[in-house]
């Protein structure tokens, strides 16, 4: 207490020679006296022109306003503490001064001792108060100007803080909300909880904003726990996720796009071979026909006439099921995920490559584990990837000079149920710093390639929750292997 | 076409990978009296071995392994002189000029037209017929010439360059009447009425000796 600051102080008191007492008083332990008044009226208007650090200020003065009506306007005008000198204290008078919530009392008479201490407790609490009051503003600067939503709410969930994003996110501006319950302004619906609603777990939801607006919001609650480990309220912190998830459903959109038109381009590149496929049919369904006419005239044989028509039917339902597989590879549909037999997702694309690969010298198999191998997913874009892998394992073997021209897909179920496509080819293979990078966006090692096909096709097997990668094959070319979950549960 | 009863006799060789086409082809052919010998491959059909009677053949260009033009040159090699047709799909115009300048007689794009096929067919079996009697009295012509003696040659090969007798007689250092007597063997050996006969004669025993290289 020795160590105490100088402060400066005023006084408040009606009796001239008590006064004078407090001066000297207060001089002795060394404060300086600013100040010294009789009314109410007079403090008030002197606190707010000196500024003094503390006031002591008598309950009875005179005049029309008490010491209590005076502390209360130098405490809402100025903060400055005030410490209250009385002879006396009946009930009704101290109730009236708690009300102004005073930093001290002093009975008069007093004594140096006494005055030293109540001052020093007067100031350090005053210090006190004005950090707390700047730590709060600080806060409330800091919740006012972040991006989500900010409620606080008392242990009777009653607010009493909102931020502006919550302002405009309900509708409710902050003078009308506080004091309201939390239901009242923050109607949510359909919350998913996810795991248990853990404090600090974002949770979705719907806001209904007071103008009936509904959108989507993340929402994080904490509790208010106070020293005793009670819980004085709540802080509820939310975030419109309208804008993110239209984002999240264009870029889904996007990606789809980009999957067909990758698609259509792999098509393309068949486009010869299909050619090749629809015109076979057609050429034997012309000659059957040419054929039949011609058995049927004279001399005729029926037996023969009748076989070529039979085999018209026959060659026309070919004709169609080509043409059929090439729209189920070109149709533009939402993605659609069901239980498919991969076997048969691989054979229906066969005699749309076979040809191909036998005009180009390729020695083709496809080694298909007997049985249905069933998984859950899209069978196009599923199609989609065996026909770029088959596509670039065909393209690895014409770029190289080796005398094997070997090209194959096989499907294995593995012990775990998963199921397991590989397409290997005898090319030049891939070089270790090549297979890190080929799954990348825009990374080629074709001549003329944009490197989209490989990073498209990893990314429909990572929506499959499968996995796709490359390895080398020996004694050399290359292995694609993509492993799908079973569809058993 | 009505097929002539000398057609007959004739076979279509049918080489097509795709057992639709292949069996389509087969009644077609057939439907309008010709013989048809059908193939899944080219190697099939080399494995047959060759035949003595006049044929064509009608081949898909896209087969598997090696392809029709590259079938092509095995016939050019082994002096397999049958006509080939080629059939091709869409889209194949380089390949066509490909096969055409490789010796095929036709070029058809699928789907055929049936009566186009049996035009090509029956053309490119008279080509064959013609190319075998061809090589028939180039084969007469060889085993007449065989039958010559050394002097008889030297007298030919004089005598079909267009000297007289008297040219002959100093350039082989013999006498006219020498020649002469020689000349006359020769002309009756050969079967050559004339002069201008011996010449072609020269001309084509030239050419067959030619192509058998």
């Amino acid at each position: 207490m020795e160590m105490m600051a100088k402060a400066r102080i005023m006084v408040v008191e009606d009796d001239r020679i008590v006064a004078r007492d407090i001066r000297e008083q207060l001089g002795r332990i060394g404060h300086t006296v600013v100040a010294v008044t009789h009314s109410g009226e007079a403090a008030v208007d002197l606190a707010v022109a000196e500024r003094p650090d503390l006031v002591l200020m008598d309950i009875r003065l005179d005049g029309g306003m008490d010491g209590i009506d005076a502390a209360q306007l130098i405490r809402a005008q100025c903060q400055i503490p005030v410490v209250f000198l009385t002879a006396y204290a009946d009930d009704e008078t101290v109730r009236r001064a708690s009300s102004a919530e005073p930093f001290g009392y002093l009975l008069k008479p007093f004594e140096d001792l006494h005055l030293r201490s109540v001052i020093a407790m007067a100031l350090h609490k005053h210090a006190a108060e004005r950090k707390l009051r700047e730590s709060e503003r600080r806060f409330e600067a800091t919740l006012s100007s972040i991006g989500d939503g900010v409620i606080a709410t008392d242990e009777r969930s009653r607010i009493t803080f909102i931020n502006p994003v919550a302002e405009r996110l309900t509708g409710w501006p902050r003078q009308q909300a506080i004091g309201q319950t939390l239901a009242a302004i923050y109607r949510v619906s359909d919350r998913d909880d996810g795991a248990g609603a853990a404090a600090g777990t974002p949770s979705q939801a719907t806001l209904t904003s007071r103008d009936g607006r509904a959108f989507p919001i993340d929402e994080t609650r904490a509790p208010i726990i106070d020293d005793a480990g009670a819980s004085t309220g709540a802080v509820l912190v939310f975030s419109d996720t309208s804008e993110r998830r239209r984002t999240a459903a264009a870029l889904q959109n996007a990606q789809a796009d980009l999957a067909r038109m990758s698609r259509m381009t792999t098509v393309g590149q068949l486009t010869a071979s299909i050619a090749h496929e629809v015109n076979q049919p057609l050429m034997a369904v012309v000659m059957n026909a040419d054929a039949c006419l011609k058995w049927l005239g004279d001399p005729g044989n029926l037996d023969e006439a009748r076989a070529a028509a039979a085999r018209i039917v026959a060659e026309g339902h070919r004709a169609g099921e080509i043409v059929n597989r090439i729209r189920a590879l070109a149709r533009n549909e939402p993605i659609h995920f069901d239980v498919l037999d991969v076997n048969d997702m691989i054979e229906s694309l066969l005699p749309l490559v076979r040809a191909d690969f036998n005009y180009q010298g390729l020695n083709f198999t496809a080694d298909l584990q007997p049985g249905r191998l069933s998984v859950v997913g899209d069978r196009v874009q599923l199609q989609q990837v065996v026909l770029n892998l088959l596509s670039n394992a065909a393209e690895a073997i014409n770029a190289c000079q080796n005398a094997e021209r070997d090209l194959s897909v096989t499907t294995r179920q593995l012990d775990g149920g998963e199921v397991c496509i590989a397409i290997e080819d005898s090319g030049d293979g891939l070089d270790a710093t090549v297979i890190e990078r080929i799954f990348d966006p825009f990374f080629t090692t074709k001549k003329g390639g944009i490197g989209m096909g490989l990073s498209i096709c990893r990314s429909i097997i990572d929506a499959h929750g499968g996995r796709l990668w490359a390895e080398p094959r020996s004694p050399r070319g290359a292995r694609f292997r993509f492993v799908l979950p079973s569809s058993a549960v | 076409v009505n097929p002539k009863p000398e057609t007959s006799v004739a076979t279509v060789i049918v080489i097509d990978d795709d057992e639709g086409v292949r069996v389509s082809l087969d009644t077609m052919l057939r439907s309008v009296g010709l013989r048809v010998e059908a193939y899944a491959s080219t190697q099939a059909y080399l494995d047959r071995g060759p035949r003595d009677q006049p044929e064509c053949i009608v081949l898909d260009v896209r087969l598997p392994g090696r392809n029709g033009l590259d079938f092509q040159d095995d016939l050019a090699r082994l002096e397999i002189t049958t006509p080939v047709i080629v059939i091709s799909g869409h889209a194949d115009v380089p390949m066509s000029v490909r096969a055409m300048k490789a010796g095929a007689t036709e070029f058809l794009t699928k789907p055929v037209r049936a009566q186009e096929l049996l035009d090509a067919v029956e053309s490119a079996i008279a080509r064959d017929r013609e190319i075998r009697l061809q090589a028939q009295n180039n084969a007469g012509l060889k085993t007449n010439f065989d039958s010559l003696t050394a002097r008889e040659r030297e007298v030919f090969a004089l005598v079909a360059t267009g000297l007289m007798n008297k040219q002959i007689a100093a350039e082989l250092g013999l006498s006219e009447a020498t020649v002469k007597l020689h000349r006359g063997t020769m002309m009756r050996k050969m079967g050559a009425r004339n002069i201008a006969d011996l010449v072609r004669m020269a001309d084509r025993l030239a050419g067959a000796a030619r192509t058998t290289g």
